[in-house]
């Protein structure tokens, strides 16, 4: 289930604080970075089912290598160019574990 | 050469700042005159940090470098949260030499991962006098802002910061040998404040005439 508008607000909270406890370079702003993680909780709400069970047979990791594309075009300009490809794949993993945990 | 004492009104009146510098050197200043100061001369110190009970801007280090030979050190900042409002207080005084045309805050910041877009501190004054405000009840504060702070390409690259105050109301009427609790804070709803990550402001801050 798509996280709520709260929750999504915490996520982004979250996230600021993680690359700021890092020092992870961004030049990404903010307000970018909040419409990521919106873009990309839309995406995983979507593919939810597919990507539950690409977990339980344990092809996760290649169902996102598969769907590499549709990912990356989730996440909207100018985050999409400005985040790293570590970045983005944090973001996509966070997202789906918090909706993977919460029972979706 | 015509010599008119500094306390005439002629020169009251007429000098520039430059001739009434050069008075003061001179001649000395009219008792109960106060002194002239250029803009810029460091009028106050904020001396001491507090943290309010909750939403404070949490203390934390950021490392210079080693260069090989000598040790990395660290300098003192304190991280403001890029969603979540958060604030610290600094303890200090007027210079009795204030000279009443405003003040100007001076300070730096870093930025913990932004290297580009902005961020905007606030600041209010809370003046503490003898026989003033009852600090019991709550204070009033009357918030003037920086403009948008630049984050630079890396993070560890520093960039000035002032807000303005004038002389009055606009600090809490805080007057010369005064104390006062300055009270900052990150705007994070402005415009201007797009930068990811935390805010990193060094500690020292300083007061200088307008």
């Amino acid at each position: 289930m798509r996280m709520p508008d709260a929750e999504r607000l915490g996520f982004w909270a979250r996230y600021n604080q993680r690359i700021s406890e890092l020092r992870e370079s961004t030049p990404c702003s903010k307000q970018s970075l909040r419409a990521a993680v919106n873009g990309l909780d839309d995406f995983v709400e979507a593919n939810l089912s597919a990507m539950q069970a690409a977990e339980a047979n344990g092809t996760l990791r290649q169902w996102a290598i598969d769907n590499r594309a549709a990912i990356n075009q989730a996440i909207p300009q100018p985050a999409r160019a400005l985040l790293t490809q570590d970045q983005k794949e944090f973001l996509v993993k966070a997202v789906f574990r918090r909706n993977a945990d919460d029972g979706a | 050469m015509l010599h008119v004492p500094p306390h005439h009104p002629m020169v009251e009146m007429h000098v520039g700042d430059a001739q009434r510098v050069l008075a003061n050197q001179v001649y000395g200043r009219k008792p109960g005159s106060p002194l002239w100061l250029p803009s810029g001369t460091i009028i106050g110190d904020l001396v001491a940090i507090s943290a309010p009970n909750s939403s404070y801007a949490t203390m934390d280090v950021r490392d210079v470098a080693s260069d090989g030979t000598t040790p990395a050190f660290p300098l003192n900042v304190l991280d403001f949260d890029t969603t979540v409002i958060e604030y610290t207080y600094f303890e200090g005084f007027l210079s009795p030499e204030y000279p009443g045309r405003g003040v100007r805050l001076c300070g730096q910041v870093l930025f913990s991962s932004a290297t580009a877009n902005s961020a905007v501190l606030r600041a209010a004054f809370y003046r503490i006098a003898s026989g003033g405000d009852d600090v019991d009840s709550a204070p009033t504060f009357d918030f003037n802002s920086s403009g948008a702070i630049a984050a630079n390409a890396a993070s560890g690259v520093a960039t000035d910061f002032t807000i303005d105050f004038d002389d009055g109301a606009d600090m809490d009427s805080v007057g010369a040998g005064e104390a006062f609790v300055l009270c900052l804070q990150r705007k994070i709803d402005d415009a201007n404040d797009t930068a990811a990550g935390d805010l990193e402001l060094r500690t020292k801050l300083y007061l200088v005439t307008r």
